[in-house]
C-alpha cells in the first residue's frame, strides 16, 4: 500500500493550514493509503488535549482523533514540544495514539514514503 | 538505496526559526544523500557576520560530512551580496544548476 507523509508546521487556529493537512490525510486514508504525520515547530499544538468548541471553527484536535482512529500515524518534534512547554509528563495533555519523535523520524519517514507532502 | 532529498531553505534567519530548523533536519537526514539548496531571503543566513548561534553547528556538521550548501546566485544578486559575503561552508551555484538539483530529488524538504 502506497504511503503518503505530512511534514506539517502550523500552530491551530491562525490559518487553514491544519486544516488543509487533515482534509488531504483524510482524502488519503479514504484511498487506502497509509498516511503519517509529522508535526513540526508550532504544528505540535494542534494534538493538545482539550480544545475548546466553538462553533463555526473546525477543532483541530476532534479531526486530529478521527485521523488517528482512522490508522494515521501521527509523530511530534520533541524539541519543538520542550521549548513550548509541553512536555510536563512524557505525552499527558497529548491526544492518545501520538507519539513522541525527533528529526531522525523525518528521514524514516522520507525514505518510507512514496510522497512527502510539505505544508507551512 | 536511499533517497535523494533536497532541504530547500526559503525564509530570513531573522524573524524566523525556518533556516535553524531546516539545517536541523538536513543533519537528521544526512544518512541519505542529501543537499541543501538556499534561496530567496534564507541566503542572510549564510552572511559572514550573521548571528549564527542557533545552527552554526549544524553548518559544521554539514560540511564535515561533505553535505554541499548551495546557494541560489540569483537570490544573492537581488539581494546585492555576493559570495564574497557569506562563509566558506556554503557553494554559490547559478539558479539552473539549483533547479537541476531540486528536479533530480526524490523528495523536496521546504522550511
Amino acid at each position: 500500500m502506497p504511503t503518503i507523509s505530512f511534514l506539517f508546521f502550523s500552530g491551530p487556529y491562525q490559518s487553514e493550514s491544519p486544516e488543509t493537512t487533515i482534509e488531504l490525510a483524510r482524502a488519503a486514508l479514504e484511498k487506502g493509503l497509509n498516511v503519517k504525520i509529522f508535526c513540526y515547530m508550532d504544528a505540535v499544538n494542534c494534538v493538545k488535549v482539550g480544545q475548546k468548541k466553538v462553533p463555526g471553527v473546525t477543532n483541530i484536535e476532534e479531526q486530529f482523533r478521527e485521523l488517528i482512529a482512522k490508522g494515521a500515524e501521527v509523530r511530534l518534534c520533541t524539541l519543538c514540544m520542550l521549548v513550548r512547554g509541553m512536555l510536563v509528563r512524557g505525552t499527558e495533555g497529548l491526544i492518545e495514539g501520538a507519539r513522541r519523535g525527533g528529526t531522525p523520524d523525518i528521514a524514516d519517514m522520507v525514505e518510507e514514503s512514496d510522497r512527502v507532502l510539505v505544508i507551512s | 538505496m536511499s533517497k535523494n532529498i533536497v532541504v530547500i531553505l526559503r525564509k530570513p534567519p531573522h524573524g524566523s526559526l525556518y533556516p535553524a530548523e531546516g539545517l536541523r533536519v538536513a543533519v537528521a537526514i544526512s544518512a541519505s544523500e542529501t543537499n541543501v539548496v538556499s534561496i530567496e531571503d534564507s541566503v542572510y543566513a549564510f552572511l559572514k557576520d550573521a548571528d549564527m548561534t542557533l545552527y552554526k553547528h549544524h553548518l559544521d556538521f554539514l560540511k564535515e560530512t561533505e553535505v554541499p550548501v548551495f546557494i541560489d546566485k540569483d537570490s544573492l544578486e537581488e539581494r546585492g551580496l555576493t559570495a564574497k559575503d557569506l562563509v566558506d561552508a556554503v557553494i554559490v551555484k547559478e539558479r539552473s544548476d539549483i533547479l537541476s538539483t531540486i528536479a533530480e530529488a526524490d523528495a523536496t524538504l521546504a522550511f
